[in-house]
């Protein structure tokens, strides 16, 4: 039973998986760049269920050829193009930001951060 | 062309590609993109005015791209709902334009403000996306437009703060728009369809299946999210204190009230009520949260000594009066829900300009520094005053209107806990702004320096401009209530 599940539905489970390792990773590190992997990861698990959407039973590659009977549905597929777009850009923007934060910062450790602005504050106060 | 049949593309395309255009112009003569972004502003508010003239005369407008009739084409849905939440957006980017370029030249790096110009019209681009697209990954594809914009705007300020924060608010922004996205994945599943009113319909005899159930959960969560509905708003304080005063101003106005406009698209138009409140008791959850939010809001606002950090928290509170309207499932709570958008986003907009004004002429953002404003700058202080009448809810605001047809609704439901929780929340409201306005007119300044400054003019019109606009519908209330009634009972019209 729990075996059929399994292999039926491999490629839904491992896009399950695979958000919440990237939902961990953006949870648990301290580490920006780690943060942003995290993300990315979280992005390609959806790429993967949007694709596994699409497969069709016995399906083809949705290119047109005489002797084909089913399609798969070429829809997700070009949704994702738009998202992996999307994906890519975030990590530019988190990137760049993260060169920024080193540059005021010295670090990109967030409890080193958090020392640094909790002193900041204490001197103001004085 | 013909101009009256394109207008619902017309509004995103010009905007879209003037953006481009404005970096090109900005790189060989810097001095003209701000003339270039006034005019685009103006264009948009015009066509958006038009349009809401064509959906007022002929009710609801679809326009198909390229002649692809839905559900194989996207569709751009503009119904009496959401044209008013264009008019109101493309209104306040006109009027805000007028303020922008004296504290862009103030705030911003002499070589990146035609960026800057070029990216405010795309965050604008993208919000006026998501409110007038009748196609689910649309939403989508421009949320992610207007957060990715919003994200580098905030960064743009150049403090060490304004960088964390906005690498906060990304990291939020994008676990909540990947949520969204699976949600609709989960929905297209089920339907193999990305047109909102299409899947309302396909969606009906699968309300049991759980798939659909999963799907409403994620989009749920990932529109809360952000929103900063109450527990997920981590983000929103910093987003909004530490960014320019422009875009706070921009932001505060627009961006989280978008995404309330899309949670009531999906529990109104793609879930039906049915649904929502049969299957799994999402309006009764989102209901109590509301509750909750509202009231969280107004107390974290109280103690605040940054007063940026005090409308921010304030902005938490004020986006559970538009989610509660939407809640009771009432015609009068929605009404009071989209007279609350207007309002609040004229109010608070205002609120962050008077914070710019101040911070122009002073450079301070703290309470404290308020201490004798009314002698310094008399102007500011009276536009003050009327914008925080407004959001205490005084009869002759909008803010007042807005609340009153709340109440109305929380009576016609028999949620009479909601009308406790408006009314004690008007009060905190009253706490916390009278303090500010109690520095501002009563307290004399410690420093004894208490010349008249010369008020920037051109900032403070486009202030006053706000301001009449609170004004104007606290007092003729007539037409715009009727016009939200019509669309409320349209989105209404799915309970039955």
């Amino acid at each position: 039973m729990i075996i059929d599940f399994i292999i039926g539905k491999y490629n839904y489970l491992a896009a399950i998986i695979l958000m919440l390792i990237g939902l961990y990773s953006v949870i648990i590190n301290g580490n920006l760049i780690k943060k942003v992997i995290g993300l990315n990861i979280l992005s390609t698990a959806i790429i993967l269920f949007y694709i596994s959407v699409s497969k069709v039973k016995d399906g083809s590659a949705p290119i047109y050829a005489r002797d084909v009977i089913r399609y798969d549905n070429p829809l997700p597929h070009v949704l994702m193009l738009t998202a992996i777009v999307v994906g890519v850009s975030i990590t530019a923007v988190a990137l760049a930001i993260i060169i920024k934060i080193r540059e005021y910062y010295g670090t990109i450790e967030e409890d080193e951060m958090a020392e640094i602005d909790i002193n900041e504050e204490i001197v103001d106060k004085k | 062309m013909n101009i009256d049949v394109n207008l619902p593309a017309l509004i995103i395309v010009v905007p879209l590609f003037s953006a481009m255009f404005m970096v090109a112009a900005g790189v060989f003569y810097r001095k003209i993109v701000p003339f270039i972004f006034q005019f685009v502003s103006f264009l948009t508010a015009y066509f958006s005015f038009l349009l809401l003239f064509r959906v007022y005369k002929t009710g609801p407008v679809r326009y198909f791209f390229g002649n692809w009739a839905p559900p194989l084409g996207i569709e751009y849905y503009v119904d009496y709902t959401n044209i008013l939440f264009v008019v109101i957006i493309a209104s306040v980017f006109f009027i805000m334009s007028f303020y922008f370029p004296k504290i862009v030249n103030n705030e911003i790096d002499e070589g990146k403000t035609y960026i800057f110009y070029s990216i405010t019209t795309l965050f604008i681009t993208g919000l006026l996306g998501i409110t007038i697209t009748g196609d689910l990954f649309n939403i989508y594809v421009f949320t992610e437009i207007s957060s990715i914009t919003a994200y580098a705007l905030i960064a743009i300020g150049g403090t060490k703060k304004s960088y964390r924060s906005s690498f906060n608010y990304l990291i939020l922004g994008t676990i909540g728009a990947s949520f969204v996205v699976l949600g609709i994945g989960y929905l297209y599943m089920a339907t193999g369809t990305l047109n909102l009113l299409d899947m309302q319909q396909r969606l009906v005899p699968m309300y049991n299946s759980k798939i659909v159930v999963v799907g409403a959960a994620f989009i749920v969560l990932g529109l809360s999210m952000k929103m900063a509905l109450f527990p997920l708003h981590s983000w929103l304080p910093g987003a909004y204190s530490h960014s320019p005063s422009a875009i706070s101003a921009l932001m505060s106005a627009t961006s989280t009230k978008v995404m309330a406009y899309v949670m009531i698209r999906f529990l109104y138009t793609v879930f039906t009520p049915k649904f929502d409140v049969n299957v799994i008791p999402i309006q009764e959850i989102l209901f109590i949260i509301s509750l909750i939010a509202i009231l969280a809001g107004s107390f974290m606002a109280i103690g605040q000594k940054d007063i940026k950090m005090m409308f921010a928290y304030s902005s938490v509170g004020q986006i559970g009066y538009i989610l509660l309207g939407a809640t009771m499932l009432s015609n009068n709570g929605l009404v009071g829900s989209m007279y609350h958008f207007l309002s609040h986003a004229f109010v608070k907009g205002g609120l962050f300009m008077v914070s710019g004004i101040v911070f122009y002429s002073l450079s301070t953002t703290k309470i404290y520094d308020y201490c004798g404003l009314y002698k310094k700058m008399p102007l500011t202080s009276i536009a003050f005053l009327i914008f925080t009448l407004s959001m205490i809810g005084i009869p002759l605001t909008s803010g007042f209107v807005s609340k009153w047809y709340l109440v109305v609704g929380a009576i016609d439901s028999g949620k009479w806990i909601a009308v406790f929780v408006i009314l004690l929340s008007s009060l905190l409201t009253a706490v916390y702004f009278w303090r500010v306005v109690d520095n501002i007119f009563f307290t004399k300044s410690e420093s004894n320096n208490s010349d008249v400054i010369k008020e920037p003019i051109a900032m403070v019109i486009p202030t006053y401009i706000m301001a009449g606009v609170t004004i104007y519908f606290g007092i003729f209330t007539n037409d715009l209530v009727a016009f939200a009634q019509k669309a409320a009972e349209l989105l209404m019209e799915t309970c039955k």
